[in-house]
């Protein structure tokens, strides 16, 4: 068991650091760098830079060093000072900007893990045991319309309807009157209130994904001999079904673990910039469009590292949940 | 007397000074509710002691307001300074008047009037200005402003080649940069290697920068301790607050609008940065020592405070706006009032509880098509550089029907001009070689020796190529692709053959910077804003996508090529305006200068925006029915946003 825990940290390891290289040199590869695009941002407003300006900002942010000592100077911090650098669209330090917004990045995570969980469990197992009946049919079929719609569609047609039929206040997580106001009761169900469309646009796909694999899964299981026998010993259908089959049919939903959080704050991307939410993803977004590298390269560094630790972690818990699976 | 010849003849209006001249008599004050009780409880000295001894009297539009109410604005990125600067941040030296359409424009921008500076003289050649800040001025913080201050931001920032290692054009002339003396604690002396004519009509422009190195903006009491100059741990300081270097952590120190701790002239002061909280919004509360009174000594500013949201979706953006979630939107605030969006916004007046008004673009023109005359391909060269040729492409553009079709109506058929509004007009310019003729581009063309064509009907170059070249276009307006797919329709039926590439702008400006672009398409300011950056009236930077490379010789860039005759003629032009301290002169020169642009026709202009509108709050007063807005005349900063109130229910 450790030696497996220690062999899977030592290729984390490697992971990681090819993941480092990769990401700062694809930041690099677009034309240009951070000074260009503030230069055409400015165009835009018809203001024009002084070329030795832009020569003196470059030079300030280190953008005329070569690409490797750039790598180097980045990777040292982070490493050995754990300084993520410094984002040079927002002057602020990285590590501010991602702490403010991870917060409520795995608050929405959570909620919709467990919405996905909650609304997938009963109609997968539903959808199993009554196979191929009207409940069945509908339940498939809401689901796959649910998998069907864009995140970013749907979540527009939800704001509108939002706008058009409940007074509501439109995107973002909080009313005005509780944006900066300090924790409280309202403030809460405030938050509850807004985080319903995203929870709904996030969770519906995923919903439906999970549904389809819980019920392949628990079909299979329940054509094995075992549940026959253990029908004919007279165990009550309720605590047959829960036991055994469902137990095994759950792998999939431990084995998404992992995945789910990266998903979230990097997935779901599209629907936060659409809905205004103070999210991890349109962060990174506005980061490579302005080719903010340090912020952008900082994040998917962050990005990865949670990816690689999750898949780690639902390793364990499946292994833990189901003995059949080996250290090997 | 003396002095205030020289104010007139600089353009400067009198009227803030007669106004200020009234206010000497003592008179009782009166402040924002907010405050009262504040100062009540001992947290605030009185309004007496927080206003200097000279309020500036600010001349409400339409009515003295009442106290109260919150202004909620949007800006579309952490990266939009200009947002805040215009509506939040402006307070200069000196300010631009509030445009109003009946009001008599005597120079080539709108005049300037005094402001944080209390008056100005101005020698006679125009090279030395010796400013009066006013008695007891004080920072956000209760600090007094004073030209030690000034003097700080002169010797320890401006002057600092680590903070600034260029100096900025204004303060340059014949290669000296600005000596700035203390006379005493209140009046400091700029001087000037040559006269600065255009020096106050530059320093009402908005400072649109988070590094603004403006004499008004480094409170040297808190900024000191950042700058090695006086703490010698600030390095140390920087590095523990994860910055690179001191320099960086300056800047963000000194960052008006991420840094709520740093205290300010402004009505409004940042009490949640860009960045700070969730990232979502900026929040400013009112100046408690703010320097304006109304005309019945009422502390401005009325509103108490201001949200600016940080969206960058622009759909969002627009369903707030028509849910009535800002209080001022226009083509310059949130950039959502496009002509498409009028109908959204025209159908949820109600229901969003706003109303429309007018927005003066001051825009030259919305779409140039610029063709590379400094072409590194010999023949396309020749045939750029070639007056009759863009003449003949000019002439079969339809406008009207680009308009119509891709803008809805919004435009007017000139070429690149200044506005009908400005002094400056020229209709001829504005209408020459825009009457849509096929036939007589055809022979236009024709007398130019192209009269070979190929099989498909393409006329082909002097060396046998057919004429064929591509325009860049970025992606950030879909008006300029969907026009210029007309526009290769009408080109086609003279046998010239337009490719479409589109980029981002990033990529087109490398692309154009390199000189690797055959044409171009981008817009251009007029008004304030072609004096500032006259770049599509001759090439006076890289960016003058017609000669990359004239410009950048003009601006001792890379690739520098001399430029011919005109447009040299042109940059002497240019230079001399600035060194002009007599209005009408700089008038007459400048319009010598456009002249030469009309006589080499450089760019083919599509269409000039007639106005652009925004909405607002109906409860909003003393704001104008019509405001001028560009990049240099600061819209709304001009029309006085601290006497902005809303009126009770």
């Amino acid at each position: 068991m450790l030696a497996f825990i220690a062999r899977r940290i030592v290729y984390m390891l490697v992971t990681l650091v090819a993941i480092s290289v990769m990401t700062f040199f694809i930041i690099q590869l677009p034309p240009g760098d951070y000074v260009t695009a503030m230069v055409a941002q400015l165009n835009l407003q018809g203001t024009t830079v002084d070329p030795a300006e832009m020569a003196a900002l470059r030079a300030r942010y280190g953008l005329d060093d070569p690409l490797p000592v750039q790598y180097w100077k980045w990777i040292s911090n982070i490493v050995f000072a754990g300084d993520f650098g410094f984002s040079l669209q927002w002057r602020r330090p990285v590590a501010d900007l991602l702490w403010n917004r991870l917060g409520l990045t795995f608050v929405l995570a959570l909620v919709t893990l467990l919405f996905i969980w909650a609304i997938s469990l009963p109609i997968g197992i539903y959808t199993a045991v009554r196979k191929n009946t009207v409940g069945d049919y509908l339940a498939t079929f809401i689901g796959v319309i649910g998998l069907a719609i864009p995140n970013f569609l749907f979540a527009l047609v939800l704001m509108y309807i939002s706008f058009k039929y409940f007074d509501t206040g439109i995107g973002g997580l909080f009313s005005p009157e509780y944006e900066n106001a300090p924790w409280s009761l309202g403030k809460l169900l405030d938050l509850g209130s807004h985080l319903i469309i995203p929870t709904i646009v996030l969770g519906t796909s995923g919903t439906a994904a999970l549904i389809r694999i819980l019920r392949a899964n628990l079909l299979d299981e329940l054509a094995k001999p075992y549940v026959t026998t253990a029908r004919a010993y007279g165990v009550s259908e309720r605590k047959l079904l829960l036991k055994y089959p469902v137990r095994v049919a759950l792998n999939p939903f431990i084995s998404t673990v992992g995945w789910v959080l990266p998903t979230l704050v990097s997935g779901a991307t599209i629907t936060a910039v659409v809905l205004n939410l103070p999210m991890t993803g349109p962060l990174l977004l506005q980061a490579l469009i302005s080719q903010d590298m340090y912020l952008a390269g900082s994040f998917i560094m962050m990005l990865s590292a949670l990816t690689v630790v999750g898949t780690l972690l639902s390793d364990l818990l499946l292994a833990w949940l189901d003995p059949r699976i080996r250290y090997t | 007397m003396r002095l205030l010849h020289a104010l007139s003849r600089a353009g400067v209006g009198l009227a803030a000074l007669t106004l200020s001249v009234g206010l000497a008599t003592a008179q009782d004050y009166n402040e924002a509710p907010m405050l009262a009780e504040r100062v009540e409880a001992g947290e605030l000295p009185p309004v007496e002691e927080r206003l200097p001894a000279n309020p500036m009297v600010v001349e409400p539009l339409e009515s003295v307001g009442q106290y109260g109410g919150t202004w909620r604005l949007v800006m579309n990125s952490p990266s939009d300074i200009s947002t805040p600067v215009r509506t939040i941040g402006y307070e200069n030296f000196v300010r631009s008047v509030t445009w109003q359409p009946d009001l008599e424009q005597t120079d080539i921008v709108p005049d300037v009037i005094m402001n944080v500076a209390e008056d100005v003289e101005i020698n006679e050649d125009g090279s030395e200005y010796t400013f009066h800040l006013r008695e007891g001025h004080k920072w956000s913080d209760g600090e007094p402003y004073t030209a030690d201050d000034v003097m700080f931001w002169y010797e320890n920032v401006y002057s600092n080649t680590e903070l600034f290692p260029a100096k900025p054009t204004w303060s340059v002339r014949n290669d000296t940069p600005l000596v700035v003396e203390k006379i005493d604690d209140t009046t400091v002396k700029f001087v000037f290697g040559g006269p600065n004519g255009l020096l106050l009509q530059y320093m009402a422009t908005p400072a649109n920068d988070a590094e603004p190195n403006q004499p008004f903006a480094y409170p040297r009491h808190y900024l000191e301790q950042f700058h090695p100059d006086f703490n010698a741990d600030a390095a140390a300081t920087a590095q523990a607050a994860g910055a690179q270097s001191w320099v960086q952590h300056f800047h963000s120190m000194a960052d008006a609008w991420r840094n709520p701790d740093l205290p300010r002239l402004n009505p409004w002061i940042v009490t949640q940065g860009i960045g700070q909280g969730s990232g979502n919004q900026l929040i400013a509360e009112r100046n408690p020592y703010y320097f304006k009174v109304d005309t019945e000594g009422n502390q401005l500013p009325y509103i108490d405070r201001v949200t600016i949201d940080i969206i960058s979706d622009a759909q969002v953006t627009l369903l707030k706006a028509a849910n009535g979630d800002f209080d001022m939107v226009d083509s310059y605030i949130g950039f959502v009032t496009t002509p498409e969006n009028r109908g959204t916004f025209f159908d949820n007046q109600e229901t969003g509880g706003y109303e429309f008004y007018e927005v003066l673009p001051n825009r030259a023109n919305l779409m140039i098509i610029s063709l590379n005359m400094t072409h590194k391909d010999p023949v396309l060269r020749d045939l750029f550089g070639n007056k009759s040729f863009r003449q003949a492409l000019s002439t079969a553009i339809d406008r009207e029907e680009v308009i119509e079709l891709v803008w809805l109506g919004q435009g007017r058929p000139y070429q690149t001009v200044e506005r009908p509004e400005s002094p400056l007009f020229d209709e001829e310019m504005a209408t020459q070689f825009t009457e849509f003729d096929i036939a007589k581009a055809n022979e236009m063309l024709d007398s130019l020796g192209l009269t070979e064509k190929n099989g498909d009907g393409i006329r082909l170059m002097s060396d046998g190529r057919p004429l064929q070249f591509t325009i860049d276009i970025s992606v950030i307006r879909q008006p300029w692709i969907d026009s210029a797919e007309l526009i290769k329709g009408y080109w086609r039926q003279i046998g010239v053959d337009l490719l479409i590439n589109t980029s981002d702008t990033t990529a087109l400006n490398q692309r154009v910077e390199a000189n690797d672009h055959d044409a171009a398409v981008w817009s251009a300011s007029g008004g304030a804003d072609s004096l500032f950056d006259p770049k599509y009236y001759f090439p006076s930077s890289w960016a003058a996508f017609y000669a990359t490379t004239w410009g950048q010789w003009f601006t001792n860039d890379t690739n520098p090529e001399e430029p011919p005759e005109a447009p040299k003629r042109q940059m002497e032009l240019y230079q001399q305006i600035f060194a002009e301290i007599d209005a009408d002169r700089r008038q007459e020169l400048m319009k010598e200068l456009l002249a030469i642009s009309k006589e080499e026709f450089y760019t083919i202009g599509v269409m000039q925006p007639t106005a652009d509108y925004g909405i607002i709050n109906i409860a909003l007063r003393n704001v104008p029915g019509v405001l001028l807005a560009s990049t240099e005349y600061t819209h709304p900063g001009a029309a006085n946003p601290e006497q902005f109130y809303y009126a009770s229910e």
